[in-house]
C-alpha cells in the first residue's frame, strides 16, 4: 500500500497506479495550480514574471539533469553547455536562415538532443567519477566552438528578433511568458511521463544496479544514450527559450558554474522526482532573489558605513550553505519533506 | 473535516504569495529621478566593479550636491548586485524598469549586451561603464563612456610602432596576443587589420588564458617561440599580473615589451604584480589618480575621502566609474534644457542628452562626443607605463608615469557589417 496515498484509495489496476492524476484532490491541486499561473500575467507586476520566466526555463533545463542523473544515475555537469547548444543554434538558424521561432525550437531541441547523446556516449564505457569528467570537458568543448565557429557570434554573439504570432508580440517577460508557461507544462508531463513508462523503469534499474539491469535484458548502452539524449532535449529546449527571452546569445552566458548550481539545484529539489525538481528550482530562485534583490540592499541601506559588497557577499555563502545543509541533513531534498507533509496531513490526528 | 484542512492550506498558501508578490509590485514612490545600476561586487569582476560601484554612488552624489543634473533635479541612485549572472541582472533590470528608472548603469560587457534589447523596448538608455565593444552595435540605447578596447589597442600598437621604428629598426614588429577567451577577451579583434595595415605582424596563434589563470607558462613560450616582440592582452588586473610575473620568471622582459589595454587599472596591477610590473604598459582612456594636478581629479580624490574615509584611495575605477555619473548629470540636464525638468524620462535623457553631447569634458577622460550612431564617444587614450618609485596616492614603491601626455587618437574602428553607418570609419585597402 502506498501510504502517500489517502485512506480508502486502492489502486485495483496497473494504469491506476501510474495514473498522473491519481486522486481527485490531487487533480484538483494541479488544475489550480495550472490555473494560478494562468492568471500571473494579469495580476504580477514584469518583474516578479520576468523572475518566474527565468524559473520556467530553468526548470525545463534541471529536468534534462533529473533524468540523465536522477533516473538514470549518471553523472552530468555540463548542462549549461547543452543549454547553449539549443540557444546558439537557435541564433544561427534564426540569424542565417530567417526561420521562425516555432520551426527553431523543434530543431534547436534536436540539436540539444543530438549533442547531448554524442558526449553521452562515453557513458556506454565508463561510470561515475570518470563520466563526471567527461560532461566537464563537454562543457569546455562546446563552449570553445561556440566561441570560434564564425557562424555562432564570436566574441559578439548572436542577436535574435521578437517572437510573434500574427500580430501578437511575444517579447519581453509579460509577452513571452504564456510561451514558457506552456512549454514548462509540456516539459513538466514529459518528465513526469518517462518515470512511469517502460524507458524510465529501464533508467532507474540501471541507476540503481546496472548489473542487474543488463542481467534482466535491459539493453543498458541504448538506455544511458537514451537518457544522455534526452536530457539534452530539455536543455535544447531550455536554451532556445533562454535565446529568444533575452534576445541574445552570448558564451559568458552558459558556464560550468551554472552546470554546477543545475545540479545543486536538482540535488535540494530532491534527485529522481520531477516535483522535486519544480521545488528545487523555485526554492533556489527565489532564495537568490530575496537575498540580492531584498535583503542586501536592506541591509546596504540601514547600515551606510558597511560597504554594499559585504552584504551582497551573503547571497553566495547562503546558496552554497543551503546546499551542504541538504546534503548533510536531507540529501532526498524537498520533495522529501513534501511527501511527509503529504503523510502527517493523511494520518492525522495519528502521528505515525 | 478534510475539506476544511484543505481550504485552511489553500488560503495559507494564498497568504503567502500576496505577501510574497506585493514587495516585488510596489516600486519606489520616487519623485525624484532614479538612476540604477547592476554591479557584480561578488562576481568574478568584483574587484573592479566594487570601485566602480563606489565610484558611481559618489559621482551621483556629486552632481546632485553640485547641482549639475539641472535645476529641480534630484537624482535618486539604487544599485543589486549582478553577481556577473544574466540571470540575476534580467530580473533586476526589469524591477528597475518598474521602479521608474531613467538611466541605468552596466558594469559589464555581458550585462550591457543581455539587457540592450529590454532597455531599448523600456526607453532607458544604459552607460556602459566597461569598454566591451559589442553592446555599442548596433547604435541603440547603450552608451559608452570612453575608448573601447579595441581601439585603445590601436593607440598603443601606433605608440610601439613609432618606438620600434625610432630605435631603427626595419623589419615589421610581432605582436602576440594572451587573453580571455570570451567577449571581454577577444573585444581587441577588430584593430587587427588596422594594426597590419600599419605594419604589425601579428601572431596568428593568439593565446588564450582561464579567468584567473594560475599559470601562463606554455602561453607565454608559445609566443617567444613564434618571435613575438610585444606582448598585449585584453584582461582585467589579476590575470595581466599573472602574465608579467610569470614572464619576470621566465626572463622574457628583457626582449619582449608586455601591454595590456584599458580594462588593466594600474593599482591592482601593482597590487597583483608588484616589481613584476615595472616596464610593462598600459593604454588608458581615464585619467590617473595621480593627476592630482587636474583640478577635477584632486577634487574626486578628495570627494572620495570626505565620504568614505580619510584612508580611502580612490583606484582608477573609481575615477572611471565617476566620470560616468557625471556623463549621465550632463545628459540629464541637456535633456531638462531640451524638455523641461519636469518632463525628462529616459527618452529625452538619450534623445536630447546623451545623442547631443559634443566634445564634452568631464576632466576625467577625454573628451566625449556621440551621435545618432556613435556610441562610444573617444576613441583617444594615453600610453602608461610601470616605474620604481613612491606612489602620491597608494604609497609603496611602484607607480605609473605617462609616457604621452596629450591623448593619442585611433581612427575611428567598427567591425566590418557596420561600416556602412560610419563613413568616417577606418577601412582596410581593397584587395587585403
Amino acid at each position: 500500500m502506498d501510504i502517500r496515498l489517502p485512506c480508502g484509495v486502492f489502486n485495483t489496476r496497473y494504469d491506476k497506479d501510474t495514473a498522473i492524476f491519481r486522486t481527485k484532490e490531487r487533480g484538483c491541486l494541479i488544475i489550480f495550480i495550472i490555473a494560478f499561473f494562468i492568471c500571473c500575467p494579469f495580476i504580477m507586476s514584469n518583474t516578479f514574471l520576468s523572475i518566474l520566466d527565468l524559473i520556467f526555463i530553468t526548470i525545463i533545463c534541471v529536468m534534462g539533469i533529473n533524468t540523465v542523473t536522477g533516473y538514470c544515475g549518471q553523472l552530468n555537469i555540463g548542462q549549461s553547455a547543452f543549454m547553449a547548444v539549443g540557444a546558439f543554434f537557435s541564433g544561427w538558424l534564426a540569424k542565417d536562415f530567417s526561420l521562425s521561432f516555432w520551426l527553431i525550437l523543434p530543431i534547436a531541441t534536436l540539436a540539444g538532443g543530438m549533442v547531448g547523446g554524442l558526449f553521452g556516449l562515453p557513458s556506454l564505457r565508463v561510470k561515475g567519477l570518470y563520466l563526471a569528467l567527461f560532461t566537464l570537458a563537454a562543457q569546455f568543448i562546446i563552449m570553445w566552438s561556440f566561441r570560434h565557429i564564425p557562424c555562432f557570434g564570436g566574441a559578439y554573439g548572436l542577436h535574435l528578433k521578437e517572437v510573434s504570432l500574427g500580430s501578437w508580440d511575444l517579447s519581453g517577460p509579460r509577452g513571452f511568458y504564456p510561451i514558457l508557461l506552456l512549454s514548462v507544462i509540456i516539459a513538466i508531463y514529459c518528465s513526469q511521463n518517462i518515470s512511469r513508462t517502460k524507458v524510465g523503469r529501464a533508467f532507474v534499474a540501471i541507476r540503481d544496479n546496472d548489473l542487474a539491469a543488463e542481467t534482466l535484458g535491459i539493453n543498458i548502452r541504448a538506455y544511458k544514450a537514451l537518457a544522455f539524449f534526452i536530457s539534452g532535449c530539455f536543455a535544447g529546449f531550455a536554451g532556445c527559450l533562454w535565446a529568444y527571452f533575452i534576445q541574445f546569445v552570448g558564451v559568458e552566458q552558459f558556464t560550468l558554474l551554472d552546470s554546477v548550481w543545475y545540479l545543486g539545484m536538482a540535488i535540494v529539489g530532491g534527485l529522481g522526482s520531477t516535483l522535486g525538481v519544480i521545488f528545487g528550482v523555485f526554492f533556489m530562485k527565489i532564495l537568490e532573489q530575496i537575498t540580492v534583490s531584498w535583503i542586501c540592499p536592506i541591509l546596504v541601506e540601514r547600515f551606510p558605513n558597511v560597504a554594499g559588497e559585504t552584504f551582497a557577499g551573503i547571497s553566495l555563502l547562503v546558496y552554497g550553505l543551503v546546499i551542504i545543509m541538504f546534503l548533510i541533513f536531507d540529501p532526498r531534498g524537498l520533495v522529501h519533506w513534501w511527501n511527509i507533509l503529504k503523510v502527517s496531513y493523511r494520518l492525522h490526528p495519528f502521528s505515525y | 473535516m478534510m475539506t476544511r484542512r484543505l481550504t485552511k492550506i489553500v488560503l495559507l498558501i494564498l497568504m503567502w504569495l500576496l505577501i510574497t508578490i506585493f514587495p516585488f509590485t510596489e516600486g519606489w514612490a520616487a519623485r525624484e529621478i532614479l538612476f540604477t545600476g547592476t554591479p557584480g561586487v561578488t562576481g568574478p569582476l568584483a574587484d573592479i566593479s566594487v570601485p566602480q560601484q563606489q565610484g558611481t554612488e559618489d559621482g551621483i552624489k556629486y552632481a546632485n550636491e553640485k547641482g549639475l543634473f539641472g535645476p529641480g533635479i534630484k537624482v535618486i541612485f539604487k544599485w543589486q548586485d549582478s553577481q556577473y549572472k544574466v540571470s540575476v541582472t534580467v530580473p533586476a533590470f526589469t524591477r528597475f524598469v518598474e521602479a521608474g528608472t531613467f538611466l541605468h548603469f552596466t558594469y559589464s560587457t555581458g550585462d550591457s549586451d543581455a539587457i540592450k534589447h529590454m532597455a531599448a523596448k523600456a526607453n532607458v538608455p544604459t552607460i556602459d561603464t566597461g569598454y566591451g565593444t559589442s553592446p555599442h552595435f548596433p547604435p541603440g540605447w547603450c552608451f559608452g563612456h570612453a575608448t573601447t578596447y579595441h581601439e585603445t589597442l590601436a593607440v598603443l600598437g601606433q605608440y610601439w610602432l613609432s618606438e620600434w621604428k625610432k630605435s631603427g629598426k626595419t623589419t615589421p614588429p610581432k605582436m602576440g596576443i594572451i587573453t580571455w577567451d570570451n567577449p571581454f577577451g577577444r573585444s581587441y579583434e577588430a584593430a587587427v587589420p588596422y594594426l597590419t595595415a600599419i605594419g604589425w605582424e601579428v601572431i596568428p596563434q593568439v593565446q588564450y588564458c582561464a579567468t584567473f589563470p594560475i599559470d601562463v607558462t606554455s602561453q607565454l613560450a608559445a609566443l617567444n617561440k613564434a618571435g613575438a616582440d610585444f606582448i598585449v592582452s585584453c584582461m582585467v588586473p589579476m590575470p595581466w599580473s599573472t602574465v608579467l610575473k610569470d614572464a619576470e620568471r621566465l626572463g622574457l622582459k628583457s626582449n619582449i615589451k608586455f601591454g595590456c589595454l584599458t580594462g588593466a587599472f594600474p593599482d591592482q596591477v601593482i597590487r597583483g604584480a608588484g616589481k613584476a610590473s615595472i616596464g610593462a604598459y598600459v593604454v588608458l582612456s581615464e585619467r590617473l589618480w595621480t593627476e592630482t594636478n587636474i583640478p577635477v581629479v584632486k577634487e574626486v580624490v578628495e570627494y572620495a575621502k570626505k565620504l568614505r574615509g580619510a584612508d580611502y584611495k580612490a583606484g582608477y575605477c573609481y575615477i572611471q566609474a565617476f566620470h560616468c555619473a557625471l556623463m549621465a548629470a550632463r545628459a540629464t540636464k541637456m535633456a531638462a534644457e531640451a524638455v523641461g525638468a519636469d518632463k525628462v524620462d529616459g527618452k529625452a535623457i538619450k534623445e536630447h542628452g546623451l545623442e547631443k553631447i559634443k566634445n564634452w569634458d568631464s576632466g576625467l577622460a577625454p573628451p566625449l562626443t556621440f551621435d545618432k550612431n556613435e556610441r562610444e564617444g573617444s576613441r583617444q587614450a594615453r600610453v602608461w607605463t610601470f616605474v620604481e618609485g613612491a606612489d602620491p596616492i597608494f604609497g609603496g614603491d611602484i607607480t605609473v608615469k605617462c609616457l604621452t601626455p596629450e591623448w593619442l587618437s585611433s581612427p575611428r574602428i567598427v567591425p566590418a557589417e557596420y561600416l556602412h553607418l560610419f563613413p568616417e570609419a577606418w577601412k582596410p585597402a581593397k584587395g587585403k
